[in-house]
């Protein structure tokens, strides 16, 4: 891909975010951090700015405009949270691909990184949402969606970035 | 948020309110800030976009390095680079943001789906290509007959509103002249006025 692409990064930062954000910001890529309440953007932000002073990257208070500029939204928002957030970027989500982010909480809530996807597709159903979680060894990222074209997407990005994508049914 | 898309789409083929939410599914809002890219040469073009706000242009470089300009979209129009977006082959474009930008994608798979689904949709597709055909085959026909004073002239009338929002130079670029030839013209036309 030449086209520079644009991430809003959406919610409290994880390990799998983190990583992402950190590898994206090296890349050709534009980040929108949303700000929102989430001091751990910031202190993210700060991190990526000493490590890659070269990344086009913008803080930007405002949820909804950097989704409605994103072609990919980076959706690290604990299940608890999901509908307030939703409410504000259901539209202008609409078609793109969410990378859902499942966060620690959740994982040890549900037992399962998948429900906090599940439930985005739920809140988001015009949005292609694909559900991504740190394999904990190597690169490995675990991916799953119910929408081929954006995993394919997804995958495409995550191999761009230094990662390997990996299938969250087949771990292939 | 697609206030303009649908006015335009109703204009062509009168949609029902269902079919208006039907097809809102499959739009992806986008919005692009001034001097961005949504194309660069060697990508796949994956979508068509239309103009809600803002103006874009699509060109192409040569081997010296000159933009060679070949379509401008202000509001209300439709941007692609439709044989990559048919054919899935590398674009020869560029398409960016002239000024910060509204757009409403619509990218390959919506496509599909829209065609398949809504049979106005391909009503409004099929319109859209004849139009884009003809403003096509009108392009070629004025650059191959028409002398560099009357294609000024008729881009002036028929564009006054792109023309006030452009540079000169890409209003050459687009009329495949040197910026100082068309500066002749300009000076031409204004004495004879």
């Amino acid at each position: 891909m030449i086209t520079k692409q644009t991430i809003a990064v959406i919610g409290a930062p994880n390990q799998t975010s983190d990583l992402l954000c950190k590898a994206l910001a090296k890349g050709n890529y534009r980040l929108l951090m949303a700000q929102g309440k989430q001091h751990k953007v910031r202190e993210l932000f700060n991190e990526i700015r000493v490590e890659t002073p070269g990344a086009d990257m913008e803080s930007i208070d405002c949820c909804q405009q950097a989704c409605w500029e994103a072609d990919i939204i980076l959706f690290a928002v604990p299940c608890m949270e999901q509908t307030e957030i939703v409410y504000k970027i259901k539209e202008v989500a609409n078609q793109k691909i969410v990378l859902c982010i499942p966060s620690s909480i959740d994982q040890y809530m549900d037992g399962s990184k998948m429900n906090a996807a599940q439930l985005l597709q739920g809140h988001l159903p015009n949005s292609k949402v694909v559900n991504a979680c740190y394999a904990q060894s190597g690169s490995n990222i675990l991916l799953d969606s119910g929408a081929p074209d954006a995993l394919q997407t997804v995958q495409d990005l995550i191999r761009a970035i230094g990662f390997f994508p990996l299938d969250k049914q087949t771990g292939f | 948020m697609y206030d303009l898309f649908f006015r335009q789409f109703n204009k062509k083929v009168p949609l029902t309110m269902e079919e208006q939410l039907e097809i809102t599914k499959f739009l992806t809002p986008k919005k692009l800030r001034k001097r961005q890219y949504l194309l660069q040469e060697a990508d796949v073009c994956k979508f068509v976009a239309f103009v809600e706000k803002g103006l874009l242009r699509q060109f192409t470089l040569d081997n010296n390095g000159n933009e060679r300009i070949l379509q401008f979209a202000p509001e209300g129009w439709t941007i692609s680079d439709l044989y990559s977006f048919l054919t899935a082959e590398p674009s020869s474009y560029h398409i960016d943001a002239l000024e910060d930008c509204e757009l409403i994608l619509i990218n390959k798979s919506a496509h599909e789906a829209l065609l398949s689904k809504i049979p106005k949709y391909e009503t409004y597709t099929r319109l859209q290509i004849t139009g884009a055909y003809i403003a096509m085959q009108r392009r070629l026909s004025s650059i191959f007959s028409a002398t560099p004073d009357e294609r000024y002239a008729s881009f002036m009338q028929l564009y006054p509103d792109i023309a006030n929002r452009v540079p000169q130079h890409m209003i050459a670029s687009y009329m495949g002249l040197q910026p100082k030839t068309l500066s002749r013209i300009r000076r031409r036309i204004s004495n004879n006025h």
